[in-house]
């Protein structure tokens, strides 16, 4: 099984790691592994992608990374910390303080506006001067006009901007997202993925889950999942002769992948 | 509740209307005094009219002024010593609970009824010690009946039987001048209208006391008819909160399954489908529950009239209580699906590719500028969030909120009004009577006693006594307008008014011997206003009196006078009040005050606290209201509980995905639960308040419209702020409770899985 990545992240230091992950449903009485022993090093800085069919299980490990849900065996460090030791209250303030997370759904809370939103997870994270952070993170990604609106008044586009913006006030090591361009359209898809690449360009850790090839060509590596393993681990940096075609690059590899 | 109120009076009326039928109860029983009537001729007017089917012999009877003791145990009430003769079976038959069964009591015993044994916990062989013209008679309880007319506990004096011809052994000579005349009608006859001839017979007033079968009724049920209306009232506001919860139960049902009753429509159910589905859900959830409270209505029933059908020597007849509550039954059985099957008509009118595609349509909410989220730093992240999500209410947010208003108003209504009622000792103006703090009744007896004026002086000389005066209670008749009479009780009273507490609606106290005080239910039948000149018929005299005062009284339903002995003495010059009422300087020095007069006063005088003359009808009272409102209370609290519960639970359910996207911020479980828990204290206090708010906007219109027509128009409510503190308390508890059970799941279900629900 593969498990690192190679050519440019030696020298990077390695902020999720797992080993022999595994995780498995019970439906019916019936016993459905999802996760089958992954082996893998996710490296500060990095913007890794995990790619994969429906059903392969790439969003389920991604909940096991961030400990949004435990895995029947295996192992699961972040920041060097061992995830299932960790008692609740402080994988929750793990979670605050070096974990933020972007949903397909955006998930921003209804009941709050968005510039609650972003505060509440200020809050939780002890920041201080949230209000003058939260509206420059807000005006940083072209929402400040828009910081009193509920969820329901904002575009597809805003409010996954608006969930970025919540998932950065507390400078998470890493940012989780879940097919983050997954409910959006095209434009507003692409909107997201240059503010991606612009976190990443700054430094941002990004482990993205997506199925969409232009969203996966964006990042610095990518992860090829199937049957709950990791088939395929691509890097572009490994390719420094190609990068006028990422896309078609990516294509030919995942072809070769069996995608 | 609903069930218990409608059964309730049934189920006492009918077995008490059974019983006066199967024992043969005088329709019409009166007490005359021999000096003032011919008997013969009274008793053989009776026997020519056409409605009377049986007149029994005349009784003697004998009315000690003095409540009779037991060892060393004083009872509740006084009683009224009547002669029963071996041949008194035709009418007032009786029915032995204990004792031997015979024709009569022998010398030296008493039969007692049921009531008084009940209340006294007297048995079988208990003496019974009876002040009887200075001297104690001791009697033996060889029986225990039940006595149609008086087995209520609630008719004073109550009659006790004694054998034939005793009263004349310990009576003086010229002292056993009353008799008492029971009467049986034909079916269909009005004892009223037979009352009203009788009376115009003698002139126009008749000076005894008469008994006729609808003040009997009326004795054993309207305490249960206050009950029951309460019972009814609640039952009512707590089928309005069920049926809150059930609309919001479906309408949340409706909202969790948007997306299948998509699908159901896809593969071919039609909107009467899906509306059939709620309502044999909902018909068989009816079908259970009504049933349940069905049974449950027969228990409650059952305690409501326990202690009255014991003391008449029955129990609740489960078929009494389904003939009269059996009409609810079906009302209640079909509101509940009905009620669903409305609610659901949004799921038989569901887009199906919509929802397939997209499930319910979001909630719209208004903005919620405040508080700032900011705030959190400072009072914590739960409040701040349970306070947002309550200013973005959903509708059952808001019916959580009636059922604990209601439910907080009920429990400050049981709990004011019940001490209220405890504190009647402390009222007794507002109720009607005076405010003294002790009362003496007289041994009118030569041999212990002591003549008035000279008794009144003794006392005046005590330091203790601020002001004392005379009370004598005579019946009277009303003269209407039309020239016929109404019977009617009243005070005759010597002493200042003023000074001895008595309070008015309207105008003043009686001061001179034609002013007179009469009671509003009086004022109000016959239209008498303040101002006006009435007729009286007092001790065989027509008197005029100009009335000065309207007063509120529970005595004889309102029905009720007071005048000024020398008022009274134009009838009759040699009246005398037979009892003694003091107001004390300092009322927290009367307990020794009592010690030392009863001492000083030895068999002359019986003294006591001015309460107990109400003490034995007050415990009876207090007791039913206490645990009928208990109830109440306990039945609300249940069922805000239960909305709670149930909105928490569909609070969760619908709100999956918030409380897995807070974890995944890194909010704690507790802290999540915190949200649910603070929610539900935010809305204790609102309906604390609320509630509070209501009570004290209708508990005392409430209370006086219920009391109005047992002569209470101004109930006395005091509201304990003490125990009032119990009602946020519990509605806190309650809510908590609540909110805690369905808030577990938060704990227990991991963020992916609550992220990604539907």
């Amino acid at each position: 099984m593969l498990l690192v990545s190679k050519t440019g992240s030696e020298n990077l230091p390695r902020i999720v790691t797992c080993r022999d992950l595994r995780k498995e449903f019970v439906t019916a009485g019936k016993t459905t592994p999802i996760v089958s022993g992954v082996d893998l090093d996710v490296f500060e800085g990095d913007y890794t992608v995990l790619m994969g069919g429906s059903g392969s299980g790439k969003s389920t490990l991604l909940y096991l990374l961030s400990g949004l849900d435990k895995a029947n065996a295996g192992t699961v460090s972040f920041a060097g910390e061992d995830l299932h030791k960790l008692s609740e209250r402080a994988q929750a303030q793990l979670r605050r303080e070096g974990m933020g997370f972007v949903f397909q759904a955006f998930n921003l809370i209804p009941t709050l506006s968005l510039i609650e939103n972003v505060r509440l997870a200020g809050l939780l994270g002890n920041q201080d001067s949230l209000e003058a952070t939260s509206m420059e993170i807000l005006r940083d990604l072209d929402l400040a006009d828009h910081a009193s609106k509920r969820p329901g008044q904002l575009s597809g586009g805003q409010q996954q901007r608006g969930a970025i913006a919540r998932a950065l006030i507390n400078n998470p090591r890493m940012l989780f997202a879940d097919e983050p361009t997954g409910a959006l359209n095209s434009a507003a898809g692409e909107a997201v993925l240059d503010l991606f690449d612009r976190l990443s360009t700054r430094g941002q850790s990004i482990f993205m889950v997506t199925h969409e090839l232009r969203a996966a060509c964006r990042g610095d590596r990518v992860l090829f999942m199937q049957d709950g393993g990791i088939k395929g681990d691509f890097r572009f940096a490994d390719h420094p002769g190609k990068t006028t075609d990422r896309e078609s690059l990516l294509f030919n590899w995942l072809t070769e992948q069996g995608w | 509740m609903l069930f218990t109120a409608l059964a309730g009076k049934g189920s006492l009326e009918k077995p008490v209307h059974t019983l006066l039928r199967d024992l043969n109860a005088a329709e019409v029983t009166f007490t005359l005094d021999a000096r003032a009537y011919d008997v013969e001729a009274v008793l053989n007017w009776w026997a020519e009219q056409a409605e009377v089917a049986a007149l029994a012999s005349p009784r003697a009877i004998l009315a000690p002024p003095a409540r009779p003791r037991s060892g060393d145990r004083e009872l509740g009430s006084t009683i009224l010593l009547t002669e029963r003769s071996r041949d008194d079976t035709s009418i007032d038959s009786l029915r032995f609970q204990a004792g031997q069964e015979t024709a009569a009591p022998k010398n030296s015993d008493i039969w007692i009824p049921s009531s008084l044994a009940a209340a006294n916990e007297l048995t079988i062989g208990d003496t019974l010690e009876v002040a009887v013209d200075g001297q104690v008679i001791m009697f033996t309880i060889s029986a225990i009946v039940v006595d149609p007319q008086y087995s209520s506990g609630f008719l004073s004096p109550v009659r006790s039987w004694v054998a034939p011809g005793s009263l004349a052994t310990f009576s003086r000579p010229g002292k056993l001048n009353e008799i008492q005349v029971s009467v049986a009608l034909y079916e269909g006859a009005s004892a009223d209208a037979l009352w009203d001839r009788f009376k115009a017979h003698l002139g126009g007033g008749f000076s005894g006391t008469a008994l006729t079968r609808s003040t009997v009724l009326a004795s054993y049920a309207q305490s249960i008819g206050i009950l029951t209306a309460l019972i009814m009232l609640f039952g009512v506001l707590a089928l309005i909160v069920a049926v809150f919860i059930i609309t919001s139960t479906v309408a949340s049902d409706v909202t969790a399954n948007y997306r299948n009753f998509g699908i159901l429509k896809a593969i071919g159910f039609t909107p009467g489908n899906m509306l059939g589905a709620y309502l044999l859900q909902y018909a068989i959830l009816a079908a259970v529950t009504t049933g349940l409270g069905f049974a449950l209505g027969f228990l409650s029933t059952n305690a409501l009239t326990s202690l009255m059908l014991s003391s008449i020597g029955g129990s609740l007849s489960p078929t009494v209580y389904g003939e009269a509550a059996l009409p609810a039954l079906p009302v209640l059985g079909l509101l509940i699906p009905i009620v669903a099957a409305l609610v659901a008509r949004r799921a038989s009118r569901i887009n199906a590719a919509t929802a397939i595609r997209f499930g319910a349509p979001p909630t719209e909410s208004s903005s919620t500028p405040w508080p700032n989220i900011v705030v959190a730093k400072g009072v914590g992240l739960p409040a701040v969030l349970a306070l947002k999500e309550l200013l973005t209410a959903r509708a059952r947010d808001l019916f959580d909120g009636v059922a604990l208003t209601l439910t907080g108003a009920v429990i400050l209504f049981a709990i004011n009004v019940y001490q209220s009622t405890l504190d009647l000792g402390d009222n007794l103006p507002f109720w009607g009577l005076d405010g003294s703090d002790v009362r003496l009744t007289r041994d009118l007896s030569p041999a212990f006693g002591i003549a008035y004026e000279r008794l009144r002086e003794q006392l005046n000389d005590h330091r203790e006594v601020a002001t004392s005066g005379g009370i004598l209670n005579a019946k009277a008749s009303l003269l209407t307008q039309d020239q016929s009479s109404f019977d009617i009780d009243g005070h005759v009273i010597d002493g200042n008014l003023n000074h001895l507490g008595y309070l008015n609606l309207e105008g003043r106290n009686p001061q001179s011997s034609e002013e007179i005080s009469i009671g509003y239910p009086l004022a109000d039948r016959f239209g008498i206003a303040l101002g006006e000149t009435i007729s009286l018929h007092l001790r065989g005299q027509r008197l005029e009196f100009r009335v000065v005062g309207i007063f509120q009284g529970t005595s004889n339903g309102g029905l009720f006078y007071r005048c000024t002995l020398s008022g009274a003495q134009r009838a009759v010059p040699f009246l005398e009040p037979s009892e003694l009422i003091l107001k004390l300087h300092d009322r927290s020095t009367r307990g020794d005050f009592i010690a030392r007069l009863q001492q000083e006063l030895g068999q002359a005088a019986q003294v006591e606290t001015s309460e107990k003359l109400v003490e034995s009808q007050l415990a009876q009272v207090a007791g039913g209201l206490g645990s009928v409102l208990s109830a109440i209370a306990l039945s609300l609290l249940a069922i805000a509980g239960t909305s709670i519960l149930n909105s928490t639970s569909m609070g969760i359910e619908e709100s999956k995905r918030q409380l897995g996207v807070y974890k995944a911020l890194g909010m704690t479980a507790g802290q999540i639960r915190g949200i649910k828990l603070c929610k539900a204290l935010l809305l204790a206090c609102l309906g604390a308040i609320a509630g509070a708010l209501l009570y004290s906007t209708l508990a005392t219109g409430l209370m006086n419209s219920m009391m109005h027509g047992a002569g209470m128009r101004e109930f006395p409510l005091t509201t304990d702020h003490g125990r009032s503190l119990l009602m946020p308390a519990l509605l806190a508890f309650i809510a908590l409770l609540s909110a805690w059970i369905p808030s577990q799941r938060i704990t227990r279900l991991p963020a992916r899985e609550l992220i990604l629900s539907d």
